[in-house]
């Protein structure tokens, strides 16, 4: 069949806000499917191509590559959460999120994890879902492996930022790992958190959601699911409006009615979407065991300019440490990343006025090298009042971690070469031999708002196990108290998973989504 | 701490009881703070003019946020690009406060008038009338303060001043940064990838 199916060479058929005359939408579909990223998109794809007829809504907008602006502060503000803003209450974790067609997928770095073996094991034993094991899931892993190019970086995939960590690594005798990235014939522009202009980024924008629409699958832009709507326990559709992301007027109501309604909004705003429906619920759990892999990037400065502006995003990382130890503290992982100024400049402060613009001025002298933590599930996300609110702060255990994580990233930078390394508190600390390192890094505490953390990591939520009291999702994917609502993103993960999760999510969605066409024949 | 200055105790102390005061924590871009009960920004000296292009700074918040961008970014004498021959506070207005819902936007000019007044028991006079010197060292005493709220409402402030100056293009050519490369490298889409194969 799928050789006579047309593919568009280029871009989507989307309805936007600005291209909507009319103001009520009344849909029938087959599903419905909430949000177009990691999720959604294989969820869509998988049904619509056993010829389930399939309506995607996405709250984001339609940004097609060939309107990438390759200018990161133009992207947070039309392609991220938020417009790049979204923050935990507190204020100190910028939680950034794909907020568009694509979802994620579109501004993330690509950078892929199969699930480790410890996990699956780890939630069968204590969330009861004995189905997902290593061998049942390695199929869906090989499939999206092949789907979405995931394949190891080559030897020109990387950056001058990178061949100076692997020298620190190996200079400190610590494994280096090389990156898998969702990337066709990268070309090294460095501009993967602002979308990838040229489609080299194997994004569900260029994959799954093309092929969903070639099987028939109708997405919308700009367009608010408000609530799962149900019957006797029984998901039959949604409620949505459609809003112009300029003027934030609304354009017109949608209601769609359909057998299975697919919840793929994302760890935020599926729980959000839950809550506001009244649905799901009993266990208590919705919106519960948030994390987020919240990070810190040291930076170092050389001597010489090192020009780390272009090249592969992510190359080289360190996953030495990442899995719980015996106490079931979680670890971290250590990631070389291009960062360009806006997004790297305001990440650390020397000291107001001089201090901060030589170390400026010396911008192509510095790398960056990021510890990711591996954090419990500890926070949540509520809404009240038609605010939503992130409540996390980072564990005092999991700091701990941090912290060791900083150590290594500190003595790998200096076994790079660095000539200083800057630790990104309110007030930055500086290190500049090995001797410095644990005195520096032992004595910081772990306080609010003091560390400029960002995380691109959300997830939990939506639990997934199998009792109902404990959880909000079943082992199949499906709400323990909805019949035909499924959830396919990253809120379903009963724990933080320590790596990058999009792999993770990709299989997941592609096996419910094979649960769901057996249940929907 | 001691080449910070003799005002540095003095500053942080004062802060410290400040922020004691009734802050609301809000939900921001980075934490937006409100001061409850503090007066507006008061009119005082150094007012800058306020471009057209300023939609959500009143001409005393406006003061406020030029004060504070010349404090964190004085380039005089370096190979940086000058602040005040960019839009630096015209992104801030537009890219930052213009996507706040109204109550964090409210809370921020809460910080923001907190912010400016603050500076009066130590130094004597708001921050838009301080020197380099005591600008630097009251920015440094908000960020290494022991209170929650008075380091985060700076780190805030800050936030946004900065990544809207290296949000500005001019900005970049000083550090080595190119910017946007695909048109000038002459790469072509490769467009959407062909359906799966069974």
């Amino acid at each position: 069949m799928s050789q006579h199916i047309e593919i568009k060479a280029h871009g989507l058929d989307v309805t936007e806000a600005a291209a909507v005359s009319q103001t009520k939408f009344d849909l029938t579909a087959d599903a419905v499917v909430i949000g177009s990223g990691a999720g959604g998109a294989i969820a869509a794809y998988e049904l619509a191509k056993t010829g389930k007829k399939v309506i995607v809504l996405e709250a984001g907008r339609y940004v097609p590559s060939s309107k990438m602006s390759e200018m990161t502060a133009v992207s947070l503000g039309s392609m991220y959460a938020d417009q790049g803003g979204q923050a935990n209450a507190q204020g100190d974790i910028t939680i950034l999120q794909g907020a568009c067609v694509g979802g994620s997928t579109v501004v993330n770095a690509a950078l892929c994890f199969r699930t480790p073996d410890y996990y699956f094991k780890l939630w069968g034993e204590k969330y009861g879902l004995t189905n997902l094991t290593t061998e049942v899931m390695t199929p869906y892993f090989e499939t999206v492996e092949k789907n979405l190019w995931i394949k190891e970086n080559t030897a020109a995939e990387t950056s001058p930022g990178a061949e100076l960590i692997k020298e620190g690594l190996n200079a400190t005798d610590v494994p280096i790992g090389v990156a898998k990235r969702n990337v066709k014939n990268c070309a090294m522009t460095g501009f993967c958190f602002a979308g990838c202009k040229t489609d080299r980024k194997q994004s569900m924008l260029v994959t799954y959601l093309p092929w969903a629409q070639a099987h028939g699958a109708e997405i919308y832009a700009d367009t608010r699911v408000n609530t799962i709507t149900s019957d006797n326990g029984v998901a039959n559709g949604v409620t949505a409006e459609i809003i112009n992301p300029d003027s934030k007027e609304k354009v017109a109501d949608m209601t769609v009615k359909a057998p299975i309604v697919v919840l793929a909004a994302g760890p935020i705003q599926s729980p959000i979407i839950l809550m506001k429906s009244g649905l799901a619920n009993s266990s208590g759990q919705v919106g519960k065991n948030f994390a987020c892999h919240p990070s810190l990037s040291l930076t170092a400065e050389f001597d010489e300019p090192v020009n780390d502006f272009v090249g592969a995003t992510h190359s080289v990382y360190v996953d030495e440490y990442t899995l719980p130890d015996d106490t079931g503290v979680g670890g971290f992982i250590l990631l070389n990343a291009i960062e360009q100024p806006v997004l790297a400049g305001a990440s650390q402060n020397p000291g107001t006025g001089k201090p901060y613009i030589n170390l400026m001025e010396k911008f192509a002298n510095t790398i960056r090298l990021i510890t990711l933590l591996h954090d419990k599930n500890t926070g949540d996300v509520s809404f009240e009042n038609g605010v939503k609110t992130i409540n996390y702060t980072v564990d005092d255990e999991d700091f701990e971690s941090m912290k060791d994580g900083l150590k290594v990233n500190a003595r790998t930078l200096l076994g790079a070469g660095a000539a200083k390394v800057f630790v990104p508190t309110t007030l930055s600390k500086v290190i500049e031999s090995e001797a410095d390192v644990d005195p520096v890094i032992d004595s910081l505490r772990n306080e609010k708002s003091r560390y400029p953390y960002t995380s691109f990591h959300p997830q939990g939520t939506l639990r997934m196990g199998a009792d109902p009291k404990q959880t909000v999702v079943n082992p199949m994917g499906e709400t323990h108290d909805v019949k035909n609502l499924y959830v396919v993103d990253a809120s379903l993960l009963p724990t933080s998973i320590g790596y990058n999760p999009s792999e993770t999510v990709f299989a997941l969605a592609n096996y419910i989504s094979d649960k769901i066409n057996e249940a929907h024949k | 701490m001691k080449s910070r200055g003799t005002h540095f105790d003095d500053v942080t102390n004062h802060i410290s009881s400040l922020t004691r005061r009734d802050f609301l924590r809000v939900s921001a871009v980075a934490a937006a703070l409100t001061a409850t009960g503090l007066a507006s920004v008061a009119p005082s000296a150094a007012l800058a003019q306020v471009p057209d292009e300023i939609q959500h700074m009143s001409t005393d918040e406006y003061a406020v946020w030029h004060r504070l961008m010349l404090a964190l970014l004085p380039t005089k004498g370096t190979t940086l690009v000058d602040p005040e021959t960019l839009p630096v506070l015209q992104t801030v207005d537009g890219a930052f406060l213009a996507t706040l819902p109204p109550p964090v936007l409210t809370g921020l000019k809460g910080g923001v008038a907190y912010f400016n007044e603050a500076a009066t028991e130590p130094f004597g006079k708001p921050f838009i009338d301080l020197n380099a010197q005591q600008a630097s060292q009251y920015c440094d005493a908000l960020a290494s303060s022991e209170e929650v709220p008075a380091r985060a409402l700076f780190t805030a402030l800050k936030f946004l001043t900065v990544t809207a100056y290296w949000a500005i293009p001019p900005t970049w050519e000083p550090v080595g940064f190119q910017g946007p490369v695909s048109e000038v490298w002459g790469l072509e889409s490769q467009g959407n990838a062909p359906l799966p194969q069974a």
